[in-house]
């Protein structure tokens, strides 16, 4: 389910980055407390900050289904891939 | 079963501008990849992916629009029937030589475009300059309007230098004024040809993470949908509960073949690094191996070993391994001068400073709380 949010802020051309920002002033946000920044930077550490947020979509119905959202990453390829040079 | 994620496949080493960084060694090599090359990829490389293999194949490492479109169109038709359907074909070009016939063929075979652009025009003409001397980057806007009017919108990679960081203001004003909505931000590194960078001679970290914390502050609160790669990746990576992927130093992840054929793995800019320890990183030729040739190398085999060695160090040894996974093996070559190594140059400013900026404008914005106070908009990340 997760990951269908995600695409679906995608598809709608929003950075996950601004999504996450946005979601500090959704009703009842979420907030990831840490003791120190490394804390952070660590697979799923901000899980709990992504949720369908109207006012990044303005779509108050779906998520787009895991496999929507997998073929949307097929179709992505490498597009968060390490390598810089492409 | 085999599932690269990114195949580099170098149509000639030859490239039509002469930029000033360029790490591209055989930049005057005319020569053209054969129709044998471009088999024994079909036949030795592409049979052996997975029918649900995902890689992203680009056509690099030299200026690819100086090959004419009849090549890529024969090229297309060879390798189109035994590619996986989940695979994108991708060309990575400077835009100088963008045509009619270009965008009508990228429009047509559905082949996505990278387009190197490093900011405003001065910066950009300061260093990528026609072989002649003369700046590029008029000439390159016109053809990025060319292509976005023909209904494709360029990923831009913009590589930095030392004095690029302090005008994150003229660089997110560039991008938005351009309609650009997709970039990633390269560094100018010491690595193959170019032997110096404009961050050698101090750490460039903290400007980083200023310059890109600066132009992610500005597009939100414009409302610009910015979407800058190596940011992206690690919100990614902190949203989703994986395992950081790094392609260099996972076996055949990556996989290089150069218009001779020369077969490379790890990070495709091996084929610009001379190490006659490593045959060059020469892992085979494809005309003259077969995939499980290449795989079962000698040099490969320890050039792995040499890598993963190099990645634990990473593991135990960095805070930000999480979001990285082990670095760049060919960084770590160019600028350590062994694979068994840890941190480099793109470490700090492509890896660290980005993921500081991430979580300081998080923090900003209120959806992140370090230590026992909250930080409001205008404060920055302390421990």
């Amino acid at each position: 389910m997760l990951r269908g949010i995600i695409e679906m802020l995608d598809m709608k051309a929003v950075p996950l980055t601004f999504a996450l920002a946005l979601s500090a002033a959704a009703p009842n946000a979420a907030t990831a407390a840490v003791g120190d920044p490394s804390e952070l930077l660590r697979s799923g550490s901000l899980r709990n900050l992504v949720r369908p947020n109207e006012a990044v979509t303005g779509d108050k119905s779906g998520e787009v289904s895991d496999d929507q959202g997998a073929k949307r990453q097929m179709a992505q390829g490498c597009w968060y891939g390490y390598w810089r040079r492409c | 079963m085999w599932r690269p994620r990114l195949i580099v496949l170098q149509p000639t080493p030859y490239c039509n501008i002469n930029c000033d960084y360029c790490y591209l060694g055989n930049r005057d090599d005319r020569r053209l990849m054969t129709p044998a090359v471009v088999d024994a990829i079909r036949d030795k490389l592409f049979a052996r992916m997975a029918a649900d293999a995902s890689p992203r194949i680009v056509w690099h490492a030299g200026e690819p629009t100086v090959v004419p479109v009849a090549w890529y169109e024969s090229a297309y038709e060879k390798l189109r029937p035994v590619t996986p359907s989940g695979a994108v074909f991708a060309v990575q070009t400077n835009g100088i030589a963008i045509s009619a016939a270009w965008i009508e063929f990228l429009r047509r075979s559905g082949t996505q475009v990278g387009m190197s652009i490093d900011g405003p025009q001065r910066f950009h003409d300061a260093r990528r300059k026609t072989r002649a001397g003369t700046p590029t980057w008029a000439l390159v806007m016109e053809n990025l309007r060319k292509l976005q009017s023909g209904g494709i919108r360029p990923n831009v990679i913009t590589v930095l230098h030392r004095e690029s960081l302090f005008a994150p203001d003229d660089f997110y004003g560039f991008y938005r004024d351009n309609d650009i909505g997709h970039v990633s931000f390269s560094i100018d590194e010491a690595n193959g040809a170019n032997g110096a960078s404009s961050f050698d001679a101090a750490d460039g970290k903290a400007a980083m993470t200023a310059f890109l914390r600066r132009i992610l502050d500005l597009a939100f609160a414009e409302g610009y949908r910015l979407h800058i790669r190596e940011i992206e990746r690690i919100a990614q990576l902190l949203t989703e509960d994986i395992a950081s992927h790094n392609e260099q130093v996972q076996p055949w992840d990556v996989v290089a073949v150069a218009a001779n054929g020369n077969v490379t793995s790890f990070s495709p800019d091996f084929m610009e690094l001379r190490s006659p320890d490593h045959n060059d990183f020469c892992f085979g030729n494809i005309l003259e191996n077969d995939f499980d040739e290449l795989v079962g190398s000698e040099i490969f085999k320890r050039t792995a070993e040499e890598i993963r060695v190099g990645v634990e160090l990473c593991r135990t040894g960095c805070g930000y391994f999480g979001v990285c996974g082990g670095g760049s093996p060919s960084n770590k070559m160019s600028e350590n001068g062994s694979l068994k190594s840890g941190e480099t140059q793109f470490c700090k400013l492509s890896i660290q400073a980005p993921a500081d900026a991430l979580v300081e404008f998080l923090a900003g914005q209120g959806a992140v709380q370090i230590g026992s106070k909250a930080l409001n908009t205008n404060s920055t990340l302390q421990s």
